[in-house]
């Protein structure tokens, strides 16, 4: 077969085709591919719900100013604890992704990080170096004093030769907080309930559904006094 | 030429990473580690077969002064392809890789089989051009990750042999270059 004239209307009409070729095959593609990938992304926030959260039944998934926080309840519709999930720009490679686990103390249960584009062999060991038996080891840490890396005067041990990792990932721990006080910083405990901040009286509705049985009464009255101030 | 040829050319004589010195930038991008390597060079393969095969069989049908960006757009959709396959099927080299893989569609090497090889060829001696060059990519560059990964991290295939740190500049940019240049060496000091 000869090969066709380089004419306008040939030329036109072979790209035209190709490219109409290539649009349908690909959406017929992501069509079939559109469920697996939602699986994977669900089966991979699941597994990281298990990682950084005690044993819990079920969580209730919630977007908290754009971020979103996942809450465990047990059997018994008791709160076991808090995940969120954190975007810090920070990092030495681009954005870092991390998910943040608070137990019902506000202390940190465990962490995973999500996604990363740090430095292979430095940045990227920040997976393994801040969990419990880790060099720079977070887990258990109430972080109403921000973590910080020695180097900036904190008590966090960075990743060795990769001090920009470990500050974005305490900077992506302290937003994780900011956002954990801001959903259910008011129940942290029963016995010393602190609005820890204004924004809180906002959220206070969140709250009660949060703090489901016993904790319950007192978010109402708590509500009910925000809002005589703001009268 | 036959068939045999046509498969081996790709390993040691017209070995695109080490003798033609095509589609670096993955080269020195991915090979961190072996397994990263492989992967790379096996997803870089899939798309350099797929493109060869189809752009053998529509040769005849494109414009000359239209081929590039033809084979551009076939080369593209194979690459989504596979990108959103390995997103739904394999999401744990997808994580290590993603990165890289639309990379593929501006990798030298596939241009540069369709424009050299697929254009004027068959169909069947396009998809073994195809495949003896895509392993071959794919060999170099799981040796180069292994080298990497060995002086870098001292493990290997992720199988950590000495308890230790290795010699991190082979993890980073720089030790890619050092790695692919004395390899580049060793290949032509034994194919003259």
């Amino acid at each position: 077969m000869a090969k066709k004239q380089s004419s306008l209307i040939n030329m036109v009409l072979t790209l035209f085709v190709i490219t109409v070729v290539a649009a349908v095959a690909l959406g017929f593609v992501y069509y079939f591919t559109q469920e697996p990938i939602a699986q994977v992304k669900e089966k991979k926030l699941n597994e990281g719900l298990m990682k950084v959260l005690p044993a819990f039944d079920h969580q209730v998934a919630e977007e908290v100013e754009g971020v979103p926080t996942y809450k465990a309840f047990d059997a018994n519709e008791q709160l076991v604890g808090t995940a969120v999930e954190v975007v810090t720009d920070k990092g030495f490679g681009g954005d870092v992704k991390v998910l943040v686990g608070f137990d019902t103390e506000g202390k940190i249960f465990g962490y995973t990080v999500l996604e990363h584009k740090e430095t292979a062999g430095l940045g990227s060991k920040m997976g393994d170096w801040f969990q419990e038996g880790g060099k720079g080891n977070v887990i258990g840490k109430d972080l109403s004093t921000p973590a910080k890396v020695k180097k900036d005067g904190g008590d966090v041990d960075a990743i060795t030769a990769a001090t920009i990792s470990s500050r974005a990932f305490c900077d992506a721990l302290n937003k994780a907080y900011a956002t954990y006080v801001n959903t259910v910083g008011s129940c942290v405990s029963t016995d010393t309930l602190i609005v820890k901040d204004s924004k809180c009286c906002d959220t206070l509705t969140n709250v009660s559904t949060v703090c489901k049985s016993g904790e319950n009464s007192i978010e109402v009255t708590l509500k009910e006094e925000g809002g005589q101030d703001n009268e | 030429m036959n068939n045999w040829k046509n498969f081996t050319k790709g390993f040691i004589k017209e070995n695109p990473v080490l003798v033609m010195l095509l589609g670096c930038c993955p080269t020195l991008g991915t090979t961190t580690s072996a397994i990263n390597g492989l992967s790379m060079g096996l997803a870089t393969t899939f798309v350099l077969v797929c493109s060869n095969i189809v752009i053998s069989l529509i040769k005849n049908l494109i414009p000359d002064k239209v081929r590039i960006p033809s084979y551009i757009v076939v080369i593209a959709s194979f690459v989504t392809v596979i990108d959103l396959l390995m997103q739904a099927y394999l999401p744990g080299i997808y994580e290590t890789l993603g990165l890289f893989i639309p990379l593929i569609v501006v990798n030298c090497i596939v241009l540069g089989r369709a424009e050299a090889f697929a254009s004027k060829n068959g169909v069947w001696a396009s998809c073994v051009d195809g495949l003896g060059m895509g392993l071959g990519y794919a060999l170099a560059l799981m040796i180069l990750g292994a080298v990497r990964e060995i002086l870098g991290s001292l493990s290997i295939f992720g199988w950590q042999f000495i308890q230790a740190d290795g010699i991190l500049v082979f993890v980073l940019a720089p030790g890619a270059f050092f790695g692919l240049a004395y390899f580049i060496a060793v290949v032509r000091r034994f194919n003259k």
